[in-house]
């Protein structure tokens, strides 16, 4: 494998990976959108 | 009248260290993880615990990991610059893809709320990365073949100690403001390199060349050292002169043994280094 294939393939992963996980913990931050995503469902049973 | 750019000493060891210091290099690790700062500050509005702590420390985990990195990018870059460098003492890089794997595994799992397994492959995922970009450390030592009674370990050793003592005169020039002695100088250390890189090509020359590591270097620091600290507190003109003279000797001496290096001459330069000692001790400088 070349270097520079090798290098882009580890970019991609490093940014697939550590990017993913951040991005999406940014997202889940905010226990309160979870909870209001919950509620409705709660309340309509 | 202005001086020409020409006349002004060219900071050679400067622009190599700043050449090291911005290069782009593993900066990506640094600004990967940025979304942390916003999700830290999400989580502390909204009072969420376990958010704050899991990205703060995430995000000061990467950092460590980037600086770490840098770290061993640059070790690697002067290792492999350096024929008389010994590997890195630290797994620097390595130590690095696993703070990240680490921390990208503890933001899926806590942080983005995966299941433990993903959280695993995420974390498999962030080391795979760093290896394929960034690879691991070269724990290879460069080997010195042994040579006329000294073991290649003893060489290297030597122009290590040899090496180090080129960096101190050097670093001892940068308090000199005077730039015809720096230029003189800096000659001196250039030439002095250029010996150990010959020694280091062909160790048989280390016996001939031992006396010059051992007293001259030394010497040539001592003088440059204590000029430096000297001149500082008092300018005399003398004692410019005296150093001139000695830098000049010094210079010559190091052409001398460089060439007979190249030469392969068998003649030694004992009684020269004999006369430089004298020389030095006269001019009151050891």
């Amino acid at each position: 494998m070349s270097r520079l294939l090798r290098q882009f393939l580890g970019f991609i992963l490093l940014v697939a990976t550590v990017g993913l996980a951040t991005c999406q913990s940014m997202v889940k931050a905010e226990p309160a959108a979870g909870v209001e995503a919950v509620l409705p469902a709660k309340v309509s049973k | 009248m202005m001086t020409p750019l020409t006349h002004y000493r060219k900071p050679k060891q400067f622009i190599s260290n700043k050449l090291q210091r911005y290069s782009p290099r593993g900066l990506l690790i640094y600004f990967l993880p940025m979304a942390l700062i916003p999700a830290t500050i999400i989580a502390l509005g909204k009072g969420n615990l376990l958010g704050i702590i899991v990205n703060a420390s995430g995000f000061a985990l990467y950092v460590f990991a980037a600086w770490c990195l840098r770290k061993g990018l640059q070790a690697e870059t002067i290792y492999a610059q350096s024929p008389i460098v010994r590997a890195p003492k630290l797994p620097l890089k390595k130590l690095a893809a696993i703070i990240t794997a680490l921390a990208t595994g503890l933001i899926a799992w806590l942080g983005a709320r995966q299941s433990f397994p993903v959280a695993l492959m995420f974390a498999g995922g962030a080391f795979l990365g760093m290896y394929l970009s960034y690879g691991f450390d070269l724990r290879q030592e460069k080997k010195i073949a042994d040579a006329q009674g000294y073991s290649g370990d003893e060489i290297l050793r030597m122009l290590e100690e040899s090496s180090q003592i080129i960096r101190k005169i050097e670093q001892a020039n940068d308090k000199i403001r005077n730039t015809e002695l720096n230029q003189r100088i800096e000659n001196i250390c250039a030439i002095a390199d250029r010996i150990l890189a010959e020694i280091e090509s062909d160790p048989r020359d280390f016996r001939r060349a031992r006396k010059f590591l051992n007293v001259y270097l030394d010497g040539a620091r001592q003088v440059t050292e204590g000029y430096a600290k000297t001149h500082q507190q008092t300018q005399s003109g003398q004692l410019e002169q005296n150093f001139r003279n000695v830098l000049e000797t010094i210079e010559t001496v190091f052409q001398e043994q460089h060439q007979k290096l190249l030469e392969e001459d068998v003649f030694d330069l004992d009684v020269k280094i004999e006369v430089l000692t004298t020389q030095l001790k006269r001019e009151g400088i050891l």
